[in-house]
């Protein structure tokens, strides 16, 4: 029999779509999927769990698309879990394989109204540079939900370029030493990936190399290409290598300097995972970081997410990073946005995701006030329509 | 002469004045009322903040503001000096950057004051100062400029320079080495040393402690991560009896009952980072809000540059995220710290007399959504948002 959930009279439902705010209404809930955002009184049958939404306001259930919850699990041994140190070339590995799955941080992730993570390779971003660790391509992104589902086990391929790569290569005392020698790193991978699909295609017996493999799934458009990256120049870098090998789908991540290359983004329509916004300008390439790009990025009219980068920020103020945007100047419509819809966009799951209206699942997130007041407090938060999270 | 009319101003001290006017003259605060029960005079430069929130200017208890630089790497700070592990005549104020831009992002976050002192590195790491954010030189900055004696418990590690002394590099050889200086001072000054027993610079370390047993200088006690040194501090500080706060205070949920006990005022933070680590297994954003309940005298830190000085409000938010009114957590930046340093007399709340550190913002600053749009420094307007 179907599992029916009504969550009935809603103060103020932020549906996140062209909808956009609906007052004292009740969503329903059939299967783990909202069926229909109504404003009439529901029938409450015996069969049905009713959840009172009055003095509450929803919004889509929150989204962080890069995080490292239980790669570096909370309370855990100190340690570099996030990349090989053996080397700095490994597109095949995949943090599913190394990832805690009873990580603290998955219970505040729950209690922050946070239902859907991407867990990214490499290194938070930590204060000093003794404890950052970076190779150029640390291996595969995944996806999950916070009741622990995985809904993507390989979604992309992390590259890297910057300060972090040579300092940590340097420290390992691997090369390539200089940004020159990375890039070309990155390019023979390609072009030995390429070779390897012609060979595959026209010898009978090749062995396999799973690095290879995983670039040749890349350029077959069945994984995304992350860009790790905060200046512009290795930002511009990035795009243009792996433009030239034609790499379709390509996101930015910590962007810092996002702002200053505008036209660049717009024009291979990069989406920019941005953040965190609150963090220490240690080192050159952070000199430019401050909480008012969120605003740069959105007056430049480029799509944008938020991220904690968990555990640099921990996962539950993600939604603290929105009101800070807000503060700076950004619209609060478009910081909402930020940590819900361009989120779910930008990691391509808003056909599921980010949103609340019939079809998609019933994540939602139930506050007691304004989701963007510090005051306010997470009352429910529910996955595929089970409350994971009561206050 | 000026005027801030029309906003809702929050004293801190006293209570919440609804279209309230300050009257600011040579840079202090001469007056305060309800509009209409004052008489603002001709020649005040009227300052309309009609719909806004007038509150103290923030104050951090433990920043590294000019001493660790934005935007620049680890070579480029000043912070920690491997050159022993008592290290008490150094001084901050000999290697501040005023240009630095953390202080006009600071002046942006409303910060107006802050005390930056070295690292953690040594046992005794040195004198902190007391700064304003916003001078035209740092002597015009500077509050005091030896305000308080840095020392710092944990293990210590052994660097690759050449130390004058061995470091200590356990827990407790922290506190016996701690012990072993106060100590040493107490005698020095009881005369039980000859003069040509000690070195130049020995004697020179012996003053700065003797400063610090007699009450005359604040001792900031850092602690690394867990309630264990916060035992260990108590003791040292009823053993020496020093005037002193205790700095991070992680686990200091646990033990709000002795610190509220004792009296200790406690500088916490900074909030709003994770457990990174098994050693980071007792902190916890609750501390703040426990221990203020117990009765604790709390601020908080942002530990400049770990979270930017200009979000020091974004911390206090983190304690009202975590059960304290946005009211109480504008105490632990304003008139807590204040407290703290021994500064309330001139900085910390609004009340006449004090000096005209002033933020306007439109709505309360300790709502991240809040935008602050005007700051005052010692009477001066030194920065006004023209974002919009």
């Amino acid at each position: 029999m179907s599992k029916k959930v009504i969550i009935k009279n809603i103060d103020v439902i932020y549906t996140m779509n062209e909808e956009g705010v609906r007052v004292n209404a009740s969503i329903v809930i059939e299967n783990g999927k909202i069926k229909k955002i109504s404003s009439r009184i529901e029938d409450e049958g015996d069969n049905i769990e009713v959840i009172d939404g009055s003095g509450l306001i929803a919004l889509p259930g929150l989204i962080d698309p890069c995080t490292h919850i239980g790669v570096y699990p909370l309370e855990w041994e100190y340690g570099e879990h996030g990349v090989e140190k053996s080397d700095p070339v490994t597109p095949h590995l995949a943090v599913i394989d190394g990832l805690d799955l009873f990580d603290k941080a998955f219970d505040d992730a729950v209690r922050g109204g946070i239902t859907t993570i991407s867990v990214h390779p490499g290194s938070y971003m930590s204060f000093g540079p003794v404890l950052e660790h970076m190779t150029i391509v640390p291996g595969q992104v995944a996806v999950l939900k916070t009741n622990r589902k995985i809904l993507f086990e390989n979604h992309g391929i992390v590259f890297a370029l910057g300060e972090h790569v040579k300092r940590y290569l340097k420290e390992q005392k691997l090369s390539p030493t200089t940004r020159m020698g990375m890039v070309a790193t990155i390019r023979a991978l390609f072009n030995n990936a390429i070779d390897y699909k012609k060979r595959k295609a026209s010898e009978e017996k090749v062995p396999s190399d799973p690095k290879l493999e995983a670039i040749v799934k890349l350029l077959e458009d069945k994984l995304v290409a992350y860009i790790h990256a905060h200046t512009s120049r290795d930002i511009r870098t990035l795009i243009g290598l792996l433009n030239e090998y034609g790499v379709k789908r390509k996101i930015l991540v910590h962007g810092t300097e996002a702002y200053m290359v505008p036209d660049l983004l717009k024009k291979y329509n990069i989406p920019v995972i941005l953040g965190p916004i609150i963090f220490s300008k240690r080192g050159i390439e952070l000199r430019n970081l401050d909480s008012n790009i969120p605003l740069l990025l959105y007056n430049n009219g480029i799509l944008f997410s938020l991220t904690t980068d968990h555990p640099t920020i921990p996962i539950q103020y993600l939604s603290l990073m929105a009101s800070v945007a807000v503060g700076e100047g950004l619209p609060k419509e478009e910081a909402l946005k930020a940590i819900t819809i361009n989120a779910a966009r930008i990691i391509g799951l808003n056909a599921n995701l980010g949103s609340l209206e019939p079809g998609k699942d019933a994540d939602i997130v139930l506050f007691d006030g304004d989701p963007l007041d510090p005051r306010s407090k997470v009352v429910y938060t529910i996955i595929d329509g089970e409350i994971v999270y009561s206050r | 002469m000026k005027a801030l009319v029309g906003g809702k101003v929050i004293t801190v001290t006293g209570p919440v004045i609804d279209n309230g006017v300050v009257l600011i003259d040579k840079g202090k605060i001469v007056a305060l009322a309800k509009l209409g029960e004052i008489k603002i005079p001709e020649e005040a430069e009227i300052i309309d903040i009609k719909g806004k929130v007038v509150t103290p200017g923030f104050i951090d208890a433990h920043s590294h503001l000019g001493v660790i630089p934005e935007g620049l790497d680890w070579e480029y700070s000043d912070v920690n000096d491997y050159y022993s592990p008592i290290t008490a005549h150094l001084r901050v104020i000999d290697a501040i950057d005023p240009f630095d831009e953390g202080f006009s992002k600071a002046i942006e976050g409303g910060v107006t004051t802050v005390y930056t002192g070295p690292g953690s590195a040594n046992v005794i790491g040195g004198i902190g100062a007391i700064i304003k954010t916003y001078g035209k030189n740092l002597n015009e900055m500077i509050v005091k400029p030896e305000a308080a004696l840095k020392m710092a418990l944990g293990p210590k590690k052994q660097r690759e320079v050449k130390s004058k002394l061995p470091y200590p590099t356990s827990r407790m050889g922290t506190v016996a080495m701690l012990r072993h200086w106060l100590l040493k001072a107490k005698e020095y000054s009881e005369g039980k040393y000859k003069e040509d027993q000690l070195d130049p610079e020995e004697k020179e370390i012996l003053k700065i402690l003797v400063k610090v047993l007699k009450r005359e200088m604040l001792t900031k006690i850092h602690l690394s991560t867990s309630p264990d040194e916060i035992y260990a501090v108590i003791r040292v500080i009823k053993e020496f009896e020093l005037k002193a706060t205790i700095d991070h205070v992680f686990g200091g949920q646990l033990v709000a009952d002795v610190l509220a006990k004792e009296n200790i005022p406690v500088v916490y933070g900074p909030p709003m980072i994770a457990k990174i680590a098994s050693f980071f297994r007792y902190v916890d954003d609750t501390a703040p809000v426990i221990m203020y309940r117990k009765g604790v005298n709390v601020s908080i830190m942002t530990d400049h540059p770990v979270i930017p000085q200009k979000h020091l409000r974004t911390l206090a938010a983190v304690t009202v995220k975590n059960g304290l009114t946005l009211n109480e957590a504008l105490e632990l930046i304003t008139i807590n710290p204040a407290r703290q340093l021994g500064i309330d007399d001139i900085v910390g709340s609004i009340e006449k007399g004090k000096d005209a550190d002033l933020v306007v913002s439109n709505d309360h600053p300790i709502k991240p959504t809040s935008t602050i749009e005007l700051v005052m420094v010692n009477g001066e307007i030194v920065y006004e948002n023209t974002r919009r």
